[in-house]
């Protein structure tokens, strides 16, 4: 049985990307399974999905702790918790375009072993698969995983039709594109055989997840004098609580002051409140990209711009 | 002479204090509502229902009138009566409700919002059977059906102890930090009016001091209420409202012990007893059958069978170690009861006396459900199920007498 983890933000597809490989494999006999983990529900926070491949019927329900294979859809995920489990021979793929420049972190340069990599940004942007600003770099990633696991470019054209069966044209271009153009596949390991290898369980799973209670409470919720810790549902609202949102950022708002007519939609509609409402300015820390600003911008003054450009 | 019997063994532990408090003529409806002016309660948020509505018009009236300093919001429904209730409390009221039957069923997705959210408050509900067919008299399906959603549960059996429960329970919640749903049997409680000793308002105030919340929501210092959790807190969330249910049965025993101090009357401990010492056969029930059925035991120990009754008057928690130190190994426990566990051939409560012995006492347990809608339970029909169930004769079929 194959694992595979795909990492992203929340927005960029890997739910999607996971049943795009499921159905082609299913059409390959295969049986599959995508397990996604949404965390939070939130738009731009670091989101997973796990898929299981196998030959026999998988039983597994659980979350997948050793992958063969890791998706990095894009970077400013934290290193340490997405190569968690990686198995000894695993693959990394990772979306070219997204990686380091901002951080200074490559992920995949951490991993000995194949290390596959593609411009899934550049060619999801030169198909003109663009949605709502956002470039659809699950489509392109689809390509490069497809030629990782031998799924043919028929196979990967009719995953695609089948998932959007009107208007398909442009992501099966940018589908075969990435199939194409991934490059550093020297060494890749026998997919199929992992595939039709018996499920190899995890002998360490980390069972324990270390929980940080909130640290500011009043004191009157510590004094309940039956359980002794706070008992009540309540959250009191920190700063920077879900950690530096500004590292989920692909493409930052940049506010053109000349145009702007100061009609402060954009403060109104942003979701993080990270937009000073005198100056106008963004704290870049915690603006999480997500676009909403420069989408609402009645006069267009908002322009995303790609980090490291 | 029976019944002035039961009353004085209802009583006891009853020392006869100084006399300075107003006994009244009042439905069990009204006995509620007086319980809440007593208890200076905030915010009454409620949608009227049979056979609980005089509970909501009489506190109504009683702000009207001026007779209570309480806002009182009269809402389309029981989910928004408990929702308003749920946002009263959360902004540091003290608050109340009442409703029934049906009208409890529908407040069910926010009974778990104020029970998990450990939102104190103090609910009256009349026991009502629930439809279809419509039935307006009395069962425990009701209630009982909301039994998991993490509310202390009592039962009571007299129009004096609705309104004792009622006060207690505001010192309950406070204490335990969950809310307490006080149940009465409909029309056979609620409309039936019997004389009520209503303290001065002093004795209740020294018995209840103001309420003071642990936490609210205050605009000036922002929090939020039950927002999204990640699993690691809700788990834990989860298991604080287990161990606080278990950790609350000490408080009822200490909120009676302290009424009994303050008004000299005594309605209290998780369990009533009667007769039980020496008993080897224990009959098991809940609500205002269960004052009666005390009649039942001295008919079948005047016929040489050695019963004892027992009162469930805390359901939740469930007085599990309670009973296990009642019931004897080798005794006899019949349990009649108002409500069915569908699938289980088997009414609730059995079901969890089974649970509760199971692995601690020896006990033949017998089940009989009875009372369905309302059916008129007597104490020589008790007595007879119960004489029929411990000689193996079928169940016997349920007749007006």
């Amino acid at each position: 049985m194959l694992e595979i983890r795909i990492h992203g933000h929340g927005g960029q597809g890997t739910v999607t990307l996971a049943e795009l490989i499921a159905y082609a494999q299913m059409k390959m006999g295969r049986h599959v399974q995508t397990l996604p983990f949404f965390g939070m529900e939130r738009r731009g926070a670091p989101v997973k999905t796990a898929m299981r491949l196998s030959d026999e019927e998988i039983l597994l329900k659980s979350q997948v702790y050793k992958p063969h294979v890791l998706v990095l859809l894009s970077e400013g995920l934290e290193s340490g918790a997405v190569q968690q489990g990686l198995h000894k021979q695993g693959v990394v793929l990772v979306n070219r375009a997204c990686v380091a420049e901002r951080s200074g972190e490559n992920v995949a340069a951490n991993v000995p072993g194949c290390n596959p990599s593609v411009d899934a940004w550049g060619i999801a942007r030169a198909c003109e698969l663009v949605l709502m600003g956002q470039p659809l770099i699950n489509v392109p990633m689809f390509g490069a995983v497809s030629r990782l696991l031998g799924i043919s470019p028929q196979a990967v054209t009719e995953s695609i039709e089948y998932k959007w069966p009107a208007g398909s044209e442009a992501s099966v271009r940018a589908a075969l594109r990435g199939y194409e153009e991934v490059q550093g596949l020297e060494g890749l390991p026998d997919m199929a055989r992992w595939i039709g290898d018996a499920a190899e369980l995890p002998t360490e799973i980390p069972m324990e997840i270390p929980v940080e209670l909130p640290t500011e409470l009043p004191a009157a919720l510590k004094a309940n004098r039956i359980t002794g810790v706070p008992a009540h549902p309540v959250s009191f609202p920190q700063k920077g609580v879900s950690g530096q949102t500004g590292t989920w950022r692909l493409e930052r708002p940049v506010i053109n002051k000349d145009t702007c007519t100061s009609c402060l939609l954009c403060w109104v509609f942003c979701p993080e409140a990270v937009i000073e409402k005198e100056t106008l300015d963004i704290d870049y820390t915690y603006c999480k990209g997500c676009g909403v600003c420069a989408e609402e911008c009645p006069a267009k003054a908002i322009n995303m711009i790609r980090e490291g450009e | 002479m029976e019944a002035e019997r039961l009353m004085k063994a209802e009583r006891q532990g009853q020392d006869g204090g100084e006399v300075t408090d107003e006994r009244l003529l009042k439905t069990g409806c009204h006995a509620a509502a007086l319980a809440v002016r007593s208890a200076r309660v905030d915010v009454v948020a409620a949608y009227p229902i049979t056979p609980q509505s005089s509970v909501v018009e009489t506190i109504s009236a009683m702000v009207e009138e001026g007779d209570l300093e309480c806002r009182f919001l009269p809402v389309e429904g029981e989910h928004s009566a408990l929702a308003a209730c749920a946002g009263a409390i959360a902004a540091g009221a003290r608050v109340f409700t009442a409703t029934a039957s049906q009208g409890l069923l529908y407040m069910h997705e926010v009974l778990h919002m104020v029970g998990g959210g450990r939102l104190p408050m103090v609910m009256a509900n009349v026991n009502r059977a629930v439809f279809p067919p419509w039935a307006l008299l009395v069962d425990h399906q009701d209630s009982l059906s909301q039994r998991d959603t993490g509310w202390l549960q009592i039962y009571v059996a007299s129009v004096q102890e609705i309104y004792n429960a009622i006060l207690q329970g505001f010192y309950i919640t406070q204490e335990a930090q969950l809310p307490v749903m006080v149940n009465f049997d409909g029309f056979i409680l609620s409309h039936c009016a019997s004389g009520v000793m209503v303290p001065a308002q002093e004795v209740v105030d020294a018995f209840l001091p103001p309420y003071e919340p642990l936490w609210k929501l205050d605009p000036a210092a922002p929090s939020s209420f039950a927002n999204v959790t990640a699993t690691e807190y809700y788990g834990k969330h989860r298991a604080m409202l287990q161990r606080a249910q278990q950790e609350a049965k000490p408080i009822f025993k200490e909120a009676a012990a302290r009424y009994r101090d303050h008004t000299g009357m005594w309605d209290g401990d998780v369990l009533d007893l009667y007769r039980t010492e020496d008993a080897e056969v224990f009959v098991i029930s809940m609500g205002s059958m269960a004052a009666e059925v005390k009649l039942g035991v001295d008919d079948l120990r005047s016929r040489g069978i050695k019963a004892g009754a027992v009162r469930i008057r805390v359901y939740r928690p469930f007085p599990a170690e309670d009973l296990v130190q009642v019931l004897p190994d080798g005794s006899t426990a019949v349990v009649l009861e108002r409500n069915y566990s569908f699938g289980m051939n088997s009414g609730i409560l059995a079901v969890e006396l089974k649970s509760a012995l199971y692995g601690q006492k020896n006990v033949c347990i017998h089940d009989r459900v009875m009372g369905i809608g309302g059916e008129d339970l007597t104490w020589r029909y008790m007595a007879r199920v119960v004489e029929d169930a411990i000689t193996g004769k079928e169940a016997t079929p349920w007749q007006p007498e």
